[in-house]
């Protein structure tokens, strides 16, 4: 796709609505979360850092051109807020140092395990587990079409049109197998969630 | 798992293609107000991105209270951000304020121009005074002609013969008269006394 698929939330955030930016957030939260977790190891200083790293995305937003994808916008951003954080913390005699990573720079692809902290209980990595186990098994349990359809836009990144011609079947019916899909997969996650129709929301 | 797509709430299938960027511009809007007005959209926009983060990673998994913590500690966040984004409706309104000051000056300007015209066809459609014969003797005298950078209006010129013809050649016309001093009035609006020269009405006439 030639155009940012975040294009009319961007827009609408930079107008100044403020409900955009945060369906922005809910999107990209759990990325860059795990992209500063590669770079921080105390959890509770990535999700400071994250939310650092969006306070100041809010801030730029107006000099936000789109000549790159919202994304890798929000990486740098991310890993500049990251690095930032870092150095502040080597002249902070009071931070241990297992709040470092080590190289400040490793890229996502890395994997470095880090540590629990107030917000990351056993409770909550093994929910986290289950969620993911339910995400596959549903996926799995879906038909061929509808699983194909997911597959291809979320795993792939492909368009409807893209998935219109690999299917071969009018975007129209995309549009109705990834709906379907998403609401087949949430309607089997609800159980773990206990959101009660995003209440914390 | 029996979700028929043709059943759902539109506003939903527009939240799901919003997510894929793939939402007409002008449903974007009603997506968003339901993301702003309804919980259940919320919920669903916070699943379905939570499935799609899955799908490319098992590490990407979290919990809805912990993301939702995460926003509603930054929503207190933004709140208190003295950030102002400059909304495109106010860089509009500002842009309109200017257009509709230059629309204004330009009417007047019109307006001007056309009551001087209108005022210069009055004074020459004056009903003429009846001839009462050529006289040069009851010609105004010249010399009471006023500086022409004068803001005030002038003095109705005293009665005339409407025509003066000597010797079978026109002298001069007290309509011609009646339209260069109304002319000149006018045109001594708004010009600093000083800078135009006067030149008497019946200068040429006496070369």
């Amino acid at each position: 796709m030639t155009t940012d698929a975040d294009a009319p939330l961007i827009d609408r955030a930079k107008r100044g609505d403020q409900r955009a930016f945060e369906m922005l957030v809910v999107k990209y939260q759990r990325r860059i979360e795990r992209l500063i977790g590669r770079m921080v190891r105390d959890a509770d200083l990535v999700a400071d850092i994250a939310q650092e790293t969006f306070i100041r995305a809010y801030r730029a937003l107006p000099q936000f051109r789109g000549e790159s994808a919202f994304y890798t916008w929000l990486y740098r951003i991310a890993v500049n807020t990251a690095k930032k954080t870092l150095v502040e913390a080597k002249r902070d005699p009071i931070v241990t140092e297992s709040t470092l990573v080590g190289r400040g720079d490793e890229d996502e692809t890395s994997r470095v395990e880090h540590e629990l902290s107030h917000s990351e209980t056993p409770e909550a990595v093994l929910a986290s587990k289950e969620i993911a186990a339910t995400v596959n098994a549903a996926i799995e349990a879906l038909s061929e079409d509808l699983r194909q359809a997911i597959t291809l836009r979320e795993i792939e990144g492909l368009s409807y049109e893209e998935i219109a011609e690999v299917m071969r079947c009018p975007i129209g019916t995309v549009r109705s197998r990834i709906f379907r899909a998403r609401e087949a997969i949430a309607e089997r996650l609800r159980p773990l969630l206990d959101t009660r129709h995003g209440e914390r929301w | 798992m029996s979700v028929l797509a043709e059943d759902a709430d539109p506003t939903m299938r527009t939240l799901s293609e919003l997510m894929d960027g793939e939402a007409d511009a002008s449903w974007s809007g009603r997506a968003c107000a339901a993301w702003a007005a309804d919980a259940a959209a919320r919920e669903r926009w916070h699943i379905w991105h939570l499935i799609g983060d899955v799908l490319r990673s098992d590490e990407l998994s979290s919990t809805p209270q912990r993301d939702g913590a995460f926003l509603v500690q930054l929503r207190e966040r933004l709140a208190k951000e003295a950030v102002v984004l400059a909304p495109e409706r106010s860089l509009t309104e500002s842009r309109r304020a200017v257009l509709r000051r230059r629309r204004w000056v330009a009417s007047a300007t019109v307006a001007a121009g056309f009551v001087a015209v209108v005022a210069a066809l009055v004074v020459l459609r004056d009903p003429p005074a009846p001839v009462s014969g050529p006289s040069l003797a009851k010609a105004p005298p010249v010399t009471n002609a006023a500086p022409v950078a004068v803001a005030q209006p002038a003095p109705m010129p005293p009665p005339e013969p409407q025509v003066l013809v000597v010797n079978g050649q026109l002298i001069r016309d007290a309509r011609l008269d009646h339209y260069l001093a109304a002319h000149k009035q006018h045109s001594a609006i708004g010009i600093p006394a000083g800078l135009v020269r006067s030149a008497p009405p019946d200068a040429g006439a006496q070369r």
